[in-house]
């Protein structure tokens, strides 16, 4: 019979009271034998799902998204509140990497005992044993009590054992993180070796580029549930597309105090900043990188009997000032002191990321405290198609000629 | 390493940690006078390490799994204590490592703050808006005021990295810095170790990401199997980490006739000369990257070239790279170039010829030359009066 796990209306309520004391009250006071209303959080609500021999199953979503919940149900490491989970093979969950090794036993010990528990044969351990043990490269460490090892190195052990005793359903939570990056790539192609052999695997991981790699099918939870099904790509676009969004609104939040308009003095202000990005019209704080941005800068000043300037900054959001220029503000002025200022990039040669526009009404470009008015706003440089091999600060047009 | 500073913030001089191997049944032959000397095997985790660091600075330590960093840490934190030698610290010590270690699980995220404020002399009236700054930070909403042991792993490393950063101490360990939580979490816990180093704070930070070393630290080690390989400049610890094997350079490379330093005018439309030698019929393709480097501070990519055809024959080449209006402020870059071999169709990755880089340890230096301007970068631009009702 084949490989499967079968989810059905599953659900995980974790108990949240506000002190033990509390807890212990109610337990006590409620009539055993009944149910008791459960109350607290819902960390995964009403799942349906099936996973079928030949599944690599990526799973993706923000921190407490109910992810580990998931597969520490799928793994039997807590049971579900409702529902039903049915799985049909033996299970192998590296969850957190080296639990289930005895600490007073040496790296080799470990890997013999774990073989009797298996119900593997003498013969049939001493097989894989020399496998496990140079693919975990602990050298003489392998002798050792494994108390004695360091995070690493007992992640490497562990992953070495699970990976050797041909799982049927493997179950992996951020383990490719552990380790350095040489590790990793062995622990990527290994899993990919297992893959090959079409069991189950289920891997829950932050990193996009592992779940593209690794898997053929990706869940995106939010909040308990499953908003998406399907290949690894298409979700994980979707997903890194609405990480995008909520970061924009979280960013635009948190930027809530910069963003604005301030004046310190009468008649002098900044009323409108807009980023008209490509051939739009139209205001948008998404900017498309390589295409033609202009910024369109509307005021008033009432002075202009005395030397005033205009100061445009672009501060990147790590606070790297990126582009800054003054203007006199004289050869944007009308008689009656309406200022406007359009700034044209063609084309916008700054890299995908998300940038403050600042703009100030100055009486001098030495002295700060000669602010009349300021103007700040926030925008996002965005590009369908990122550039191999790193994330320059800028996207600058360069080109290439060979004499021979 | 060792400099006459008048204040350092933590020093370790010949430090070794030995764990004896213990057998089961050793408590016994310890009771029965057998075993007195412990005499069994031991592993020696670190041995010798002298370290000093300054005030106000975060000195890195680059190691491979298992070299000895965690451990390191652990006795710079005063978890364990050295075998042989001493260490001296000086100042109060936020251990950003083990995260959690000190957590009860039954407490909400506001009682594990208030908690560990109260353990650290917090007091007054600013622990109600270091508390509120915790709540912000660590994005957890209602879920503060719910115990830890329902949150998620991610969850409560969000708490725990607010909470040790929360206000400034004087010393950070930091393990990992930016393994706590997605990307999203990492570019905030970034800003925040910033803002505490700005703030006049020191520390050491371990780790396998040489980035994190550059960015942060001006002064690294290198430890493997538990010595230091290597002290000095955070770059130059990095190439001795990274140990990358430089291509063979053998069907092309740049002739030994190639400058080591290139000199621009900022602003100025500018071309870079390269020579290419291809000794074999070869596809070959160039491309070049343009690096700040500014040690302790940060590390970025500012301009990347495509890969560009050069030749698919034996000869010598003269490639051209035009820069228009050369965009970077005065100052001093590296210039990195990758020969490689084009792939055939379908084929990945391409193979390095011959490479230059700083992380090779043999890359070039562009200096910039012009008027200092108050940005990193210029951008091109036109500018033009228009009417205010327009906007």
């Amino acid at each position: 019979m084949s490989l499967f796990v079968e989810l059905q209306q599953v659900s995980k309520m974790y108990p949240v009271g506000s002190s033990a004391t509390s807890e212990l009250v109610a337990a006590m006071t409620s009539d055993a034998g009944h149910e008791t209303v459960p109350r607290g959080k819902l960390a995964v609500d009403g799942i349906s799902m099936r996973i079928v021999e030949g599944d690599r199953l990526g799973i993706i979503g923000r921190n407490g998204a109910g992810k580990s919940t998931l597969l520490h149900m799928i793994a039997a490491i807590c049971e579900p509140t409702t529902g039903a989970i049915r799985v049909n093979g033996k299970v192998t969950s590296i969850m957190t990497l080296g639990v289930g090794l005895r600490d007073d036993l040496s790296g080799r010990e470990n890997i013999y005992v774990d073989g009797e528990i298996q119900g593997k044969s003498r013969a049939e351990v001493e097989r894989v044993a020399a496998q496990i043990i140079d693919f975990a490269e602990l050298g003489k460490f392998i002798d050792y009590p494994v108390r004695t090892y360091s995070t690493g190195m007992k992640a490497r052990l562990a992953f070495a054992m699970i990976s050797h005793v041909a799982p049927e359903i493997l179950i992996i939570d951020e383990a490719l993180a552990v380790g350095d990056a040489s590790f990793s790539k062995k622990a990527t192609e290994r899993i990919l070796e297992i893959c090959a052999r079409g069991k189950i695997v289920i891997l829950v991981s932050h990193s996009m580029q592992s779940v593209r790699q690794i898997c053929n099918r990706c869940i995106y939870m939010k909040a308990g549930q499953i908003l998406m099904d399907g290949p690894p790509l298409h979700v994980t676009n979707a997903y890194l597309e609405e990480v995008r969004a909520e970061d924009e609104a979280a960013l635009m939040s948190r930027f809530r105090a910069h963003v604005g308009s301030r004046s310190y003095r009468a008649g002098s202000e900044i009323g409108r900043v807009s980023l008209l990005s490509g051939g739009d019209d139209l205001g948008s704080p998404r900017v498309e990188a390589h295409a033609r941005l202009r910024i369109r800068l509307a005021g008033r000043h009432d002075h202009l009997a005395e030397p005033a300037l205009c100061r445009i900054r672009i501060v990147r959001l790590d606070d790297l000032v990126v582009f800054q220029s003054d203007f006199p503000l004289a050869d944007f002025s009308t008689a009656r002191g309406a200022v406007g200022i359009e700034l044209e990039f063609a084309p916008l040669t700054l890299g995908a990321a998300v940038y403050r526009l600042d703009a100030f009404f100055l009486g001098s470009a030495q002295s700060p405290s000669a602010t009349f008015c300021e103007h700040s706003t926030v925008f996002e440089v965005f590009t369908p198609v990122p550039p191999a091999g790193g994330r320059p600060m800028l996207y600058y047009p360069i080109t290439a000629s060979v004499q021979a | 390493m060792e400099q006459p500073s008048p204040g350092f913030a933590l020093r370790c001089a010949n430090v070794s940690k030995t764990f004896a191997v213990q057998r089961e049944q050793r408590v016994w032959r310890i009771l029965l006078g057998m075993d007195r000397d412990g005499g069994g095997p031991v592993v020696e985790a670190l041995r010798d390490i002298s370290l000093t660091v300054p005030r106000g600075k975060i000195v890195g330590v680059l190691g491979r799994n298992g070299a000895g960093k965690s451990t390191l840490l652990r006795l710079l934190g005063q978890v364990y204590t050295p075998t042989t030698g001493r260490i001296e610290i000086n100042g109060q010590v936020a251990g950003l490592f083990e995260l959690g270690g000190m957590g009860n699980p039954n407490l909400t995220g506001r009682e594990y703050a208030t908690r560990y404020l109260q353990f650290m002399g917090v007091a007054g009236d600013s622990v109600a808006d270091i508390l509120e700054d915790i709540a912000d930070f660590s994005e957890l909403g209602d879920a503060f005021d719910q115990r830890i042991r329902t949150y998620s792993s991610g969850m409560a490393s969000r708490l725990y990295f607010a909470v040790a950063t929360a206000y400034q101490h004087e010393i950070y360990l930091i393990d990992e810095l930016l393994s706590v939580g997605d990307e999203h979490f990492q570019a905030k816990c970034w800003r925040r170790m910033r803002e505490r180093l700005l703030g006049g704070a020191s520390g050491v930070l371990v780790t396998h990401d040489w980035t994190a070393i550059v960015k942060l630290c001006e002064q690294a080690c290198v430890i493997d199997e538990g010595r230091f390989s290597f002290v000095g400049s955070s770059d130059s610890a990095v190439v001795r980490y990274l140990d990358l094997r430089v291509p063979p350079a053998e069907a092309a490379r740049f002739p030994d006739t190639i400058p080591t330093e290139f000199v621009l005018r900022s602003g100025e439309d500018s071309v870079i000369r390269l020579p290419v030698e291809v000794l074999d019929d070869v596809a070959v393709d160039l491309a070049i990257s343009v690096e700040m480097l500014r040690i302790g501070v940060g590390w970025e990519i500012v301009i990347l070239s495509e890969y560009y055809p050069v030749a698919d024959t034996a000869g010598n080449y003269t490639v051209e790279f035009r820069i228009p209006a050369l965009p970077l402020a005065p100052g001093k870059y590296s210039l990195n170039l990758f020969l490689a071999q084009r792939p055939l169709p379908g084929m990945r990755p391409k193979a390095g010829l011959d490479c230059r880089s700083w992380t090779y340890g043999n890359g070039l230096t562009l200096r910039v030359e012009g008027k200092p301007f108050p940005a990193a970068v210029t951008l091109p631009f036109t500018v033009r009066p228009i009417p205010a009702e327009a906007v």
